[in-house]
């Protein structure tokens, strides 16, 4: 029996090591919101072995990845806060012109009230009017046509978009411009329920003042 | 504190020389000071305790296994190296203790090797992550562009926004 006591002694090290580390195992995650690749970079700097202990699968989307039990345990809870559903945006656009009128557009009617408290333009008209539903993170463009018929290009591009309890906002790059020029770019951070009202004077010689109302809807 | 820290970093070190109670968090050394303060020198800690006690008991087994059943009487009651004798393992079991001792050592030394080997592999433990704050202003927030100057104005329809461009954008 003695004789095989060092052999023992040599079982007892695997024995011991092996209890220790288990070693990886893979666990696929599957994601509802996120798409593979932002996942993969979330979760890349956790996983042992970075990205060659990751699999990335776009149909269906989902993440393999290799790792102890306790590190996929993380990676899991980690996953499941940021894998959700981002609230939905619709974004109504109105441009309205400034000058030479003298009606009251009731579409208009509160933004014209808040613009009368500013400014003295004899009247205001809404030229025309588009709705865009946006994805976070995402880039959206539209054509708009300015009185006259005059061509214009309405360009969105969306960031963040918060909802918790019972506060929302969206994160929101707007630029409007003309087939020769830029008229309005700014990049502002709407609160659900707010609206802006981004205008400026005589963009062109021969017209009056320009307004793009930007009315978010977060749901 | 993250093992990534120089502190941790030499404290998984000190780690292997420390006391039971140190490994425990308890006490006001240094060691044990940064083991209850440091999550992921605790998890490294219980490991060393964990393999240490495994080993502990794997020698004990082995101990027991190579020394005389007790009771057993190994030379002859009356001869003066009796007495001795009876209290010691005999010549035999302390030659097979000492052979087994050196592979046991090797393998005590090897564990607490490797032990090491896989904290200085190990990746930054995952500490928990905050939950993602929504970012919702009370009113909008502007940031105006590059060759643009604006005039962020107020109403009284606590609604509505205006934000005036003042120098029309360069081409």
């Amino acid at each position: 029996m003695m004789r095989r006591l060092p052999k023992t002694g040599a079982m007892l090290v695997i024995a011991t090591f092996t209890a220790c580390d288990p070693g990886p195992e893979p666990r696929t995650f599957p994601l509802g919101h996120m798409s593979p690749e932002n996942a993969r970079l979330l979760i890349e700097p956790y996983v042992p072995g970075g990205g060659e202990n990751i699999r990335m699968s776009d149909q269906p989307p989902a993440l393999t990845v290799a790792a102890s039990a306790e590190r996929l345990e993380q990676i899991e809870e980690m996953l499941s806060r940021f894998d959700v559903a981002a609230p939905d945006l619709r974004l109504r656009f109105q441009l309205i012109e400034a000058d030479g009128f003298t009606g009251v557009d009731p579409a208009i009617a509160d933004v014209e009230a808040a613009l009368r408290e500013l400014f003295r333009f004899s009247g205001y008209r809404l030229v025309s009017e588009s709705m865009i539903t946006a994805a976070q993170y995402s880039n959206s463009n539209q054509s708009l046509l300015g009185s006259g018929g005059l061509p214009l290009h309405l360009s969105l591009r969306v960031g963040r978009i918060s909802s918790a309890a019972d506060r929302s906002s969206a994160e929101l790059e707007v630029t409007l411009a003309a087939s020769d020029r830029q008229i309005l770019n700014t990049r502002v951070v709407v609160p659900g329920g707010q609206i802006v009202v981004l205008g400026t004077a005589r963009p062109f010689e021969d017209r009056g003042a320009l307004i793009l109302v930007v009315r978010p809807e977060i749901q | 504190m993250n093992r990534d820290a120089p502190a941790c970093v030499e404290m998984r070190e000190r780690l292997l020389e420390a006391d039971p109670a140190e490994l425990l968090g308890e006490g006001d050394s240094t060691v044990a000071l940064h083991v209850a303060g440091c999550a992921a020198c605790t998890a490294a800690a219980r490991r060393v305790l964990r393999s240490q006690q495994e080993l502990a008991d794997a020698l004990s087994q082995l101990s027991d296994r190579a020394a005389p059943a007790p009771g057993a009487r190994v030379v002859s009651v009356g001869s003066a190296a009796s007495a001795e004798s009876a209290v010691r393992p005999a010549r035999g079991a302390r030659r097979s203790l000492l052979r087994v001792m050196p592979p046991l050592a090797a393998a005590a030394v090897l564990v607490l090797f490797l032990l090491q080997q896989r904290a200085a592999d190990e990746l930054p433990r995952l500490e928990p992550v905050p939950e993602p704050t929504a970012y919702a202003p009370d009113m909008p927030v502007v940031n105006a562009t590059d060759g643009s100057d604006v005039a962020v104005m107020q109403t009284t329809n606590p609604n509505i926004t205006v934000v005036w461009f003042l120098k029309r954008e360069r081409q």
